[in-house]
């Protein structure tokens, strides 16, 4: 992908609002108890939890963004949540969540998924949920097969939240990284 | 009921030991559409697989995978069984499957 160009925001909020409703009712959603958090017509934060924490406080954040959606896969990124009494409802408040903490997943690679870090984007180092889910994955200079990629129209959100629940309940998963690294 | 690619079966009516039609369910996990299909046991699973494509307005691509969602076992390994025969091999009793397409990573 070169370039891709920003959604019209009104269109990207529109179909972003369609498709959250759509997957807060989806039986996927349910199964794995996803939670939603609006942070902006552009901006959801979505609880996820390991298969084999579940119901011991084991949780991430992952914050999608739809500056470039649907034609292209959402924005994406393991966030902090907001520390005790700020609002939750900004956007600001969710940062990425750096390597080293309790809100970043260490992941030993699959060949469909990893998590890194500090990654070389153009603009400098960032964190790369790296998969053909998500936007960051085509500015990064991956090729992925005609099979892997985002198509508008048969992907939405949900394929993504769908590839990091896999990556987090497969035996790959490793725990929190303060717990893996401490 | 419906999903945004249309209509699904009607689900109202349980499965009992000896009905000749069993309701097969697909989470299709990359937009989130359940559907629900009722298929003669003596269905092949292929049918079942051609079905779930025309429902979700998709062809085939080598990269996807099908998987019982209990245990994860692929499905499309069995696509020459009947219904019966799957079932009575002891695949997939619960028949909910979960499609999801190719990925690229790491």
């Amino acid at each position: 992908m070169s370039a891709p160009s920003a959604a019209d925001v009104e269109i990207a909020a529109a179909v972003l609002a369609d498709h959250v409703e759509r997957a807060q009712a989806s039986e996927v959603a349910r199964q794995h108890g996803w939670t939603f958090t609006w942070l902006d017509p552009l901006h959801v934060v979505v609880e996820v939890r390991p298969e084999r924490t579940a119901g011991n406080g084991g949780h991430f954040f992952v914050k999608l963004g739809a500056e470039y959606y649907d034609l292209h896969p959402p924005t994406t990124t393991f966030v902090c949540p907001p520390e005790p009494g700020a609002d939750t409802s900004t956007s600001s408040a969710w940062s990425p969540a750096p390597s080293d903490s309790r809100w970043f997943p260490v992941l030993e690679p699959l060949p469909w998924f990893a998590v890194h870090g500090a990654y070389s984007f153009a603009d400098g180092p960032g964190q790369l949920v790296c998969c053909s889910m998500t936007f960051e994955y085509y500015i990064t200079g991956h090729n992925p097969t005609a099979g892997q990629q985002w198509r508008q129209g048969q992907h939405t959100l949900v394929a993504t939240l769908s590839r990091i629940q896999d990556a987090l309940d497969s035996p790959n998963y490793r725990g929190s990284a303060d717990a893996v690294r401490p | 009921m419906t999903t945004a690619h249309g209509p699904v079966e009607d689900t109202s009516t349980k499965d009992r030991p000896g009905e000749r039609t069993r309701i097969v369910t697909i989470d299709n996990r990359d937009n989130g559409d359940t559907i629900r299909l009722r298929r003669e046991v003596s269905d092949t699973v292929e049918s079942v697989i051609a079905a779930m494509y025309e429902e979700f307005r998709q062809s085939r691509d080598p990269e996807d995978r099908l998987m019982c969602r209990h245990n994860g076992q692929d499905v499309f390994q069995f696509a020459a069984l009947t219904l019966e025969e799957y079932l009575r091999r002891g695949h997939c009793q619960d028949l909910h499957w979960a499609f999801v397409g190719g990925t690229g990573g790491a």
